[in-house]
């Protein structure tokens, strides 16, 4: 496949998948519940540093020497630390799951089949066990992966750019932007593996690899697919970088407000990732058959 | 440890009020006179609302500053001795707040009144960090205000005091705190007969110090001190005596302390002698012996800085210089230092 083909696939996937999701907004319902849950989960997390939660909270922050969490308005800082921790916890135990069961909603409107909410989440539910290790995996991918960056960046680049004349905080800022870019390529890798759990009942192991083989062709379009809608999340990310400076500028209850925020992008953008995804998968099935 | 949502409660409110007090320090002047009140009151209402919080004390002492930056120095009086009353077995705070009516006093150019304060704060309150650094603080200012002989009498003063205070001090903290300034005052003495033309006297007290407190900041300084004395006096003679003992002195310094900070900052002091004396060879040999005596110390990339600078400007040596500020922009490529080697080394390149 050419270039430009790859590129008019996306195009053509994106027509269908937008399609499907406004003909049948309940096919978001799963990520919805997972948004849902992140916020919460948020909520009891800004509590932390207050009855009853500091209970359990204080003597911990405390056996790690970080007791300066507990009290405002550091607490604000180490509360957008806690929400990218409760996302990874948060996204093995649940929204693997409410991922494979959307993937299930959006292959049924695709083939133009009733939509069947309870038949889906119990196929999700069937293949969880793979779709918890997929979800785990891709993490400690990604964790390995930025970890790696950081050593190699340290090592091989800080040096030049630093004579270059940049100070330590834009080279911070071109780490967020590496990130996000390593982010987005990841993710690409990894796309088809829950597709593949649900829609091919394959295995945890056998769904990555079938990942990785859809990566010969399909790589481009598929990182188109996940790059674009991803861009709405990078204002997020560079609010989070800036945090302690917008906490000072405004109050620190703006941190609240950009997680929260960070949720309903996210909400919009997984949604639209997958079901992008989800019908590339599909129409590549096709021309495979 | 367990945290209590009064804590937290107040700590937020206290954040908040202590915002609105940084705009208004920021330019007091343009501040309306009603948003003084208005923010003072919101502490107030801090201290009010929880009166049991540790750190409520935060909150007086930000309604002080308020009323300092507007000028309103019988309020922050009032304020202030308020501290005094509510915290009254605190001795410390105690010290801070009466050392703050004293610079009040200060502000409002009314020296007689401000030094009646800090009397009776180190009558009061001895053994505090205020109480401790008053009389030497007292006596700096006579100096300042140029009544040498009260600054005088003020020190000795102040150093008998400090003697006292490092035998008998409450706390072996108390004790080295006092320590600590019997030394200063005692240099700030010797610096004061040098000001006053009296040098055998100051020579004296310089040698004591050297005497007593040979490894204290000021004792390890002396030496060079002396010598610099001669330099600028023009006595020759008496300088190029006093820098070769300078820097026999730390040599010996150094050769019996090599592995611990000390023999660093000798050889230091030895190479600060070397430039004083202009003796540029001796002074990048010594900076050389650092660098690799002390491969991890931090003023390794200031060592190869003045080096340069030694080379390009005294010795004009261009070729020495680029590479030696090239050692230093290699080795220390985030050292700010590096960014001003590298300017020298751009001058360098294009200059004749």
């Amino acid at each position: 496949m050419r270039i430009k083909e790859k590129l008019e696939l996306s195009g053509a996937v994106w027509r269908l998948s937008f399609s499907a999701l406004f003909k049948k907004p309940i096919i978001v319902l799963p990520l919805a519940i997972a948004a849902i849950i992140n916020a919460l989960g948020l909520t009891v997390l800004y509590y932390y540093p207050r009855r009853p939660f500091s209970i359990l909270a204080g003597p911990i922050l405390k056996y790690f020497h970080r007791a300066h969490y507990l009290h405002y308005p550091a607490n604000f800082l180490f509360l957008d630390k806690l929400s990218n921790y409760l996302t990874l916890f948060l996204g093995i135990i649940f929204v693997s799951l409410l991922s494979g069961w959307m993937v299930y909603l959006i292959s049924q409107q695709i083939r133009k089949e009733t939509l069947k909410l309870a038949e889906g989440f119990k196929k999700a539910l069937s293949r969880y066990l793979s779709l918890a290790a997929v979800w785990f995996v891709v993490i400690i991918f990604a964790f390995g992966f930025f970890k790696g960056e950081g050593v190699l960046f340290k090592k091989y680049f800080q040096e030049h750019l630093l004579l270059f004349g940049l100070n330590s905080g834009q080279m911070r800022q071109i780490i967020v932007y590496l990130n996000f870019v390593l982010t987005v390529m990841i993710n690409t890798v990894f796309a088809f593996a829950i597709p593949a759990i649900i829609l091919d009942g394959k295995g945890f192991f056998k769904s990555i690899i079938r990942s990785f083989g859809l990566m010969k062709n399909l790589f481009l379009p598929t990182f188109i697919l996940i790059l674009l809608p991803s861009l709405l999340n990078f204002p997020i990310s560079l609010m989070k970088y800036n945090l302690p400076r917008l906490m000072i500028k405004f109050s620190p209850e703006v941190t609240l407000l950009i997680l929260g925020l960070g949720i309903v992008i996210t909400f919009v953008v997984d949604s639209i990732v997958l079901s992008a995804v989800t019908t590339l998968f599909i129409l590549n099935k096709e021309t495979e058959a | 440890m367990a945290g209590c949502g009064q804590e937290y409660a107040a700590e937020k409110e206290m954040w908040h009020a202590q915002k609105a007090v940084k705009e208004i320090l920021a330019n007091p002047e343009a501040t309306p006179p009603g948003q003084f009140e208005v923010t003072a009151n919101r502490f107030r209402a801090i201290i009010k609302k929880y009166p049991d919080w540790p750190d409520k004390i935060k909150a007086q002492w930000a309604i002080v500053e308020l009323y300092i930056a507007r000028k309103h120095y019988g309020q922050a009086e009032k304020e202030l001795e308020k501290i005094i009353a509510d915290y009254s077995d605190n001795k410390e705070v105690c010290a801070q707040a009466k050392a703050i009516i004293g610079s009040l006093y200060e502000m409002q150019h009314n020296w007689e009144g401000a030094s009646i304060i800090y009397a009776r704060l180190i009558k009061d309150y001895p053994q505090t960090s205020q109480g401790l650094a008053m009389p030497f603080y007292l006596a700096s200012r006579y100096q300042k205000l140029g009544d040498f002989p009260k600054a005088a009498e003020a020190f000795t003063e102040a150093i008998k005091r400090y003697e006292t205070v490092s035998k008998n001090g409450l706390t072996d903290k108390i004790k080295m705190t006092a320590k600590g300034l019997t030394v200063k005052a005692r240099f700030a003495l010797a610096v004061l007969y040098e000001k006053e033309e009296r040098w055998p006297e100051a020579l004296a007290l310089l040698k004591k110090i050297m005497n007593e407190y040979p490894y204290s900041q000021e004792g390890l300084r002396i030496p060079l001190y002396i010598a610099n004395h001669y330099q600028l006096k023009d006595d020759k003679v008496q300088a190029e005596s006093a820098f070769n003992e300078a820097i026999s002195y730390y040599q010996k310094i150094y050769g019996e302390n090599k592995e611990n900070p000390l023999g660093l900052i000798a050889i230091n002091l030895e190479s600060t002698g070397y430039f004083n004396q202009k003796n540029w060879e001796k002074a990048i040999e010594t900076q050389e012996k650092i660098i690799k005596e002390y491969p991890k110390s931090p003023g390794i990339p200031l060592a190869l800085l003045n080096m340069g600078i030694v080379y390009e400007r005294e010795l004009k040596d261009k070729v020495k210089a680029i590479a030696t500020y090239q050692r230093l922009i290699e080795k220390f490529p985030r050292s700010r230092l590096a960014q001003v080697a590298k300017k020298r080394v751009d001058e360098l390149k294009v200059s004749p």
